[in-house]
């Protein structure tokens, strides 16, 4: 068997879109998705650590990279997930709660 | 029982990975749908009425709506959110697939060696792979349905399955990778015409067969075939359905020319397909399907609503996808007289079916029934996968 190592593309085919009328709000708007995933894992990892500290009280990689929230942990990571990305993208919210409001 | 390994559910993520996956699913399941409720109060509220102030009327289709709405902050931040979180998917599992991709790919090699299920795959170097796949990668996936990397590869048809898990909403226990649509059209049809009895079941752009499989698991008796021009999806729903025990037949061809018999199936049908296709490709593909079929057998395929079944303003939503999802054809596809397509196919007018059938797994089964039976209209709207608007006829 070939063990030959691949490497997916990450750009797709086609013309990129743009939504606004400067393109670099568009680059931005890429970049500041990509952090506030990259925070939202960094959040991740460190609930990880604090659980298995809190239930193990020592921790190692391998730990960190096996462990599996249960069905109720999960549940309240997606809330907790959930409220983050709410208070990121709450800018674009606010017009709408506005018109709603008056 | 065979010991191959599943390549539908071998892939490991490491903890950073599934993390970044789960964003990617709570991005589009919370905040997008938010602020699609949000644009559609601006809408109402503030974009209708400046609309009607000016011309004196309601826009008259999707095209206006979009030029009253382009520039509204509202619609610019729902289309760059939406339109990252569609690139983030696939970037989400593309790093795991390419981790291990000799595993997937030796797990697909031992289940095409074994065949536990009895399934067939039937791959031709040849295929024709028409323009609507090459040009574009279609949905932003990088690599499309068709590139091969290594030989033997699946990775494209391991980063599509994958991908469509955080899709629709992550690797939850709740998720099933199998397909709703096919189910759907599947338990409608055998709770429709229960003397119905289909020997032999064609599903034309299966991909990697989420929305094949269940054809056989409502006919267990049928034959159930496949086909598709990737290859890789191909070599991945072969291995997938035989470590699921399903005997599935797959086959690379081209709907276009897709080289079956004449009056040799019972069912030909598809998910999410024609929209993808150029107009004179679907004329030519239903013209297929009619030589294909046998008398008496039914045609149905279930896709995006056309143009006219839905509001103006849900053809807007819609057609974002046309404009900025890479599938150039769909709305030419939606603005198609449906009725004078399939009759152009060869099917007879009272013979036509345009049916809207509601998602299996989430109607309550009373209604899904009583609906399939003709006892209660079909009364769901479409959207958000309630249900699914379908087409074809019988022959």
């Amino acid at each position: 068997m070939s063990e030959k190592s691949v490497h997916l593309p990450l750009r797709s085919k086609g013309k990129r879109a743009t939504f606004y009328k400067d393109p670099a709000v568009d680059q931005l708007f890429a970049i500041i998705t990509m952090l506030t995933q990259e925070l939202s894992v960094a959040f991740d990892r460190i609930e990880t650590v604090e659980r298995i500290l809190d239930k193990n009280g020592v921790i190692s990689r391998a730990d960190i990279e096996a462990y599996k929230p249960d069905e109720q942990e999960e549940t309240e990571r997606t809330q907790r997930r959930d409220e983050y990305i709410g208070r990121i993208f709450n800018i674009l919210r606010q017009e709408a709660e506005a018109l709603l409001d008056s | 029982m065979s010991n191959i390994r599943n390549v539908g559910d071998l892939l490991e993520h490491a903890h950073d990975e599934r993390s970044r996956q789960s964003f990617v699913s709570a991005f589009r399941k919370r905040i997008l749908m938010d602020v699609a409720d949000d644009m559609k109060v601006i809408y109402d509220k503030k974009v209708e009425p400046k609309f009607i102030k000016k011309h004196g009327r309601k826009p008259k289709d999707a095209r206006e709506v979009r030029a009253a709405m382009r520039h509204e902050p509202v619609y610019e931040g729902w289309s760059a959110m939406r339109y990252n979180a569609q690139i983030m998917t696939w970037w989400s599992v593309q790093p795991a697939v390419e981790r291990q991709l000799n595993e997937l790919i030796q797990a697909a090699r031992d289940a095409t060696e074994a065949n536990p299920a009895g399934g067939s795959l039937e791959l031709d170097p040849n295929v024709v792979i028409p323009r609507e796949v090459t040009d574009l990668d279609v949905h932003h996936m990088p690599g499309c349905f068709h590139t091969e990397y290594v030989e033997d590869d699946v990775a494209q048809g391991a980063v599509y399955h994958y991908g469509t898990q955080v899709f629709y909403g992550g690797f939850g226990k709740d998720v099933k990778p199998k397909g709703d649509v096919a189910a759907s059209i599947a338990n409608y049809l055998k709770l429709a015409r229960p003397d119905f009895k289909p020997e032999r079941i064609l599903d034309l752009g299966c991909t990697a067969g989420a929305n094949t499989f269940p054809y056989k698991e409502v006919y267990p008796d049928a034959e159930v075939h496949g086909i598709d021009v990737g290859a890789p999806m191909l070599r991945f729903g072969h291995a997938w359905a035989e470590a699921e025990g399903i005997p599935m037949h797959y086959h690379q061809r081209n709907a276009e020319t897709p080289g079956f018999p004449d009056n040799h199936f019972d069912i030909i049908t598809s998910s999410f397909f024609f929209h993808e296709l150029s107009v004179p490709a679907t004329k030519k593909v239903l013209k297929e399907c009619y030589r294909m079929l046998k008398p008496g057998g039914i045609m149905l395929h279930m896709e995006l609503p056309p143009t006219s079944h839905t509001d103006t303003y849900y053809n807007f939503v819609l057609d974002w996808d046309g404009f900025y999802n890479n599938e150039p054809h769909y709305q030419k596809f939606r603005n198609l007289d449906f009725l004078k397509t399939i009759q152009g196919a060869g099917f007879e007018k009272d013979k036509i079916e345009l049916i809207r059938i509601p998602n299996y797994g989430s109607t309550p089964r009373e209604e899904f029934e009583a609906g399939a039976r003709g006892e209660e209209a079909l009364k769901r709207e479409h959207g958000l996968g309630r249900v699914w608007f379908t087409f074809g006829g019988w022959k």
